[in-house]
């Protein structure tokens, strides 16, 4: 796995820099995630630009770390192409994740982003 | 269109999976699908490689998963084997239900037949002399079909 990290202010950067986020990064992926978010990163953003596929796994993992993060902070994806939203929609996850169309945006909005009660969704 | 398939074989090691699913992705351009849909073919093969290797072989490296595709008439077809355990009671499409605004109901797993399934035209499985394959066909468009012809 060689994803690269950047702190902007309180917001954690993700970038994934793969073409294929599949299987064999899927676990290394959602266990550095966990750690990141147990150590205290609340409010955290993935860049997928440059990501052509994303299989199940990859998906699962990123839902891992939405579920871990909430309810106190928040996770957004920006740099989403075509393939992967296609993934996103068939899976209904585009409804799960906050997409932005910007690292600009997505930075806003799990910095805007306030607590939200057990349950709730960012 | 006369038949055209072609076998590639990979170590049961996740390491390995997306080496196929090029090769399948590719295969599926040449045949005449666009991008977009080269691409959900890709996509399957992963999905199906991954699932004979994390559930058959239960992450043992020591097995083979066999990828065969075939080019007849108007469809690809590829077929996903291995020689692992079965899935148990045969291939089984659950919905993926959870709420979206309900964060513990969503899935971190299980999602991959639900994507086979509905990219693919029809999936059917089956388990015999040892023998695990998953077979998914693809229709190729009569447009699709034509350009392939002339390759």
């Amino acid at each position: 796995m060689n994803v690269q990290e950047e702190l902007k202010g309180d917001v954690l950067v993700v970038r994934i820099g793969q073409k294929v986020f599949d299987a064999h990064m899927a676990g290394p992926f959602r266990e550095h995630m966990a750690a990141l978010i147990d150590a205290g990163r609340r409010q955290v953003v993935v860049d997928m630009t440059g990501v052509e596929l994303l299989d199940s796994t990859g998906l699962g993992a990123l839902v891992s770390a939405r579920k871990r993060i909430v309810p106190s902070g928040g996770l957004a994806l920006f740099g989403v192409g075509r393939t992967v939203a296609g993934v996103l929609r068939l899976t209904r996850m585009d409804q799960v994740f906050a997409i932005a169309a910007t690292e600009d945006e997505a930075i806003a909005r799990v910095s805007s982003r306030q607590p939200a009660p057990s349950g709730a969704s960012s | 269109m006369s038949e055209r398939k072609i076998r590639l074989v990979i170590p049961s090691s996740l390491e390995h999976v997306a080496l196929a699913g090029c090769a399948a992705g590719a295969l599926a351009r040449y045949a005449g699908l666009d991008e977009k849909e080269s691409c959900q073919i890709q996509l399957c093969v992963l999905e199906a490689a991954n699932n004979c290797i994390r559930h058959a072989y239960e992450g043992r490296a020591d097995g083979e998963v066999e990828i065969l595709c075939l080019l007849a008439g108007d469809s690809l077809e590829v077929g996903v084997s291995d020689r692992g355990t079965p899935i148990p009671g045969g291939l089984r499409f659950r919905p993926l239900a959870f709420d979206p605004d309900d964060v513990a109901s969503l899935p971190e797993g299980g999602m991959g037949l639900h994507i086979i399934r509905n990219v693919m035209d029809s999936v059917s499985y089956s388990s015999a002399g040892g023998r695990n394959t998953l077979t998914m066909t693809r229709r190729i468009s009569a447009s699709a079909d034509a350009a392939a012809k002339e390759r």
